[in-house]
């Protein structure tokens, strides 16, 4: 015999469970990321448009958290000049050097500051292994955005960068992230 | 009477609606989030060029399930490059079956999950392996070459049995005038029961 679920306010009303036998629920659902930010822990890097080189790394963000994931959600590229472009995970321990970028909270209730260090026109890293290589078009009215819904995880010291292989002379990349508990 | 409580110590009680709903709130986690906090969710990631005279089409990556596990096939991302002739138009095909492959070179799945150390058990091949056998187109597209990838969100839609194949096919306009390159990638990984 199964039990029946009874409404907590006293209004009297009880749950169904249809001839489907599905319990009848209103749920409200949030991602992963909207979560996240709700504990001020997603992030939005950007970097502000140069006059690139060929092979430049972009925008490179790397995990300093010992204690958290940082799970990369989506990337949102544009630039100037149609170029193959490949998004990479260094294998090899490095510091970041280039042009400082701050990660936006995007909880602006929040004051947390990501754990990570990203840096545009990164130029101390060596390209490991190859998540994604693709291509953008020539100053496309809409950025191109890839979406991996925080499957890809970095751990403490781990990175991801974005490289345009072509020349030209603005990109623009916008990388978002959230932390997470290691599980 | 049951009534659901928080077992937080807030005397949080649940609400059922007056449509007999049962209110609740979820995080919505996706199937490939999921298995990457396992350490169980790949890219296959790989390349075909075309050179100048061919036409013919070619594979760009195939991927053979080797594991007693089936698996799922998450986003596509496809582009077609070249450097002196932006304006061609090349024929990019998806196929399902199981077919065999020889020849090729040898691509290594990555793990998604940067700190895990799963190895995926399957064949990848890219530069136009050599295929033995029949299988079946699921999609045809053209795609103008130095536009922005495409990208064919399939979520898990493709699911492999053991020994199935999946593979991506590029084929070059008939005037190409140099060497076209056609990149591409995906997300896979073990179908899980829920």
């Amino acid at each position: 015999m199964g039990v029946t679920i009874d409404d907590g306010t006293g209004a009297g009303n009880v749950a169904i469970v249809d001839a489907t036998n599905l319990l009848g629920v209103r749920a409200v659902i949030e991602t992963e990321l909207v979560e996240a930010s709700e504990m001020g822990d997603a992030y939005s890097w950007s970097n502000v448009s140069y006059d690139y080189a060929a092979a430049d790394t972009i925008l490179l963000v790397q995990n300093t958290s010992v204690i958290q994931n940082m799970r990369i959600d989506s990337f949102y590229i544009q630039g100037s000049t149609a170029t193959e472009i490949v998004i990479h995970c260094p294998t090899v321990t490095f510091v970041p050097a280039g042009t400082a970028v701050t990660g936006t909270n995007m909880n602006r209730t929040s004051g947390k500051a990501a754990s990570a260090v990203a840096k545009a026109n990164e130029t101390n890293n060596t390209q490991g292994v190859v998540i994604f290589r693709g291509a953008i078009a020539a100053a496309p009215s809409d950025p191109y955005v890839i979406d991996l819904g925080g499957t890809l995880i970095l751990g403490y010291g781990q990175s991801v960068g974005v490289d345009f292989v072509s020349d030209g002379s603005a990109c623009r990349v916008t990388i978002i992230g959230h932390f997470s508990r290691v599980s | 009477m049951t009534v659901l409580k928080d077992g937080t110590g807030t005397g949080n009680l649940a609400k059922v609606g007056e449509h007999n709903d049962l209110h609740t709130r979820s995080i919505t986690v996706s199937e490939l989030s999921y298995v990457s906090e396992q350490g169980n969710a790949f890219q296959a990631e790989g390349e075909a060029v075309i050179l100048a005279t061919a036409s013919g089409e070619q594979t760009v990556l195939i991927l053979i399930n080797d594991g007693t596990e089936s698996l799922e096939i998450g986003n596509i991302f496809i582009s077609v490059r070249t450097e002196s002739d932006a304006t061609k138009i090349t024929v990019v095909k998806l196929y399902l079956g199981s077919v065999t492959a020889t020849g090729g070179t040898i691509k290594n799945s990555i793990n998604l999950n940067t700190g895990a150390v799963n190895v995926a058990d399957v064949t990848l091949l890219d530069h136009n392996p050599t295929i033995a056998g029949t299988d079946y187109m699921i999609m045809e597209s053209y795609f103008q070459i130095g536009q922005n990838s495409l990208t064919v969100p399939f979520d898990g839609g493709i699911v492999l049995q053991t020994k199935g194949s999946f593979r991506v096919t590029v084929k070059g306009a008939a005037a190409v005038t140099a060497g076209l390159t056609c990149d591409t990638s995906f997300q896979f990984w073990p179908e899980i029961e829920v």
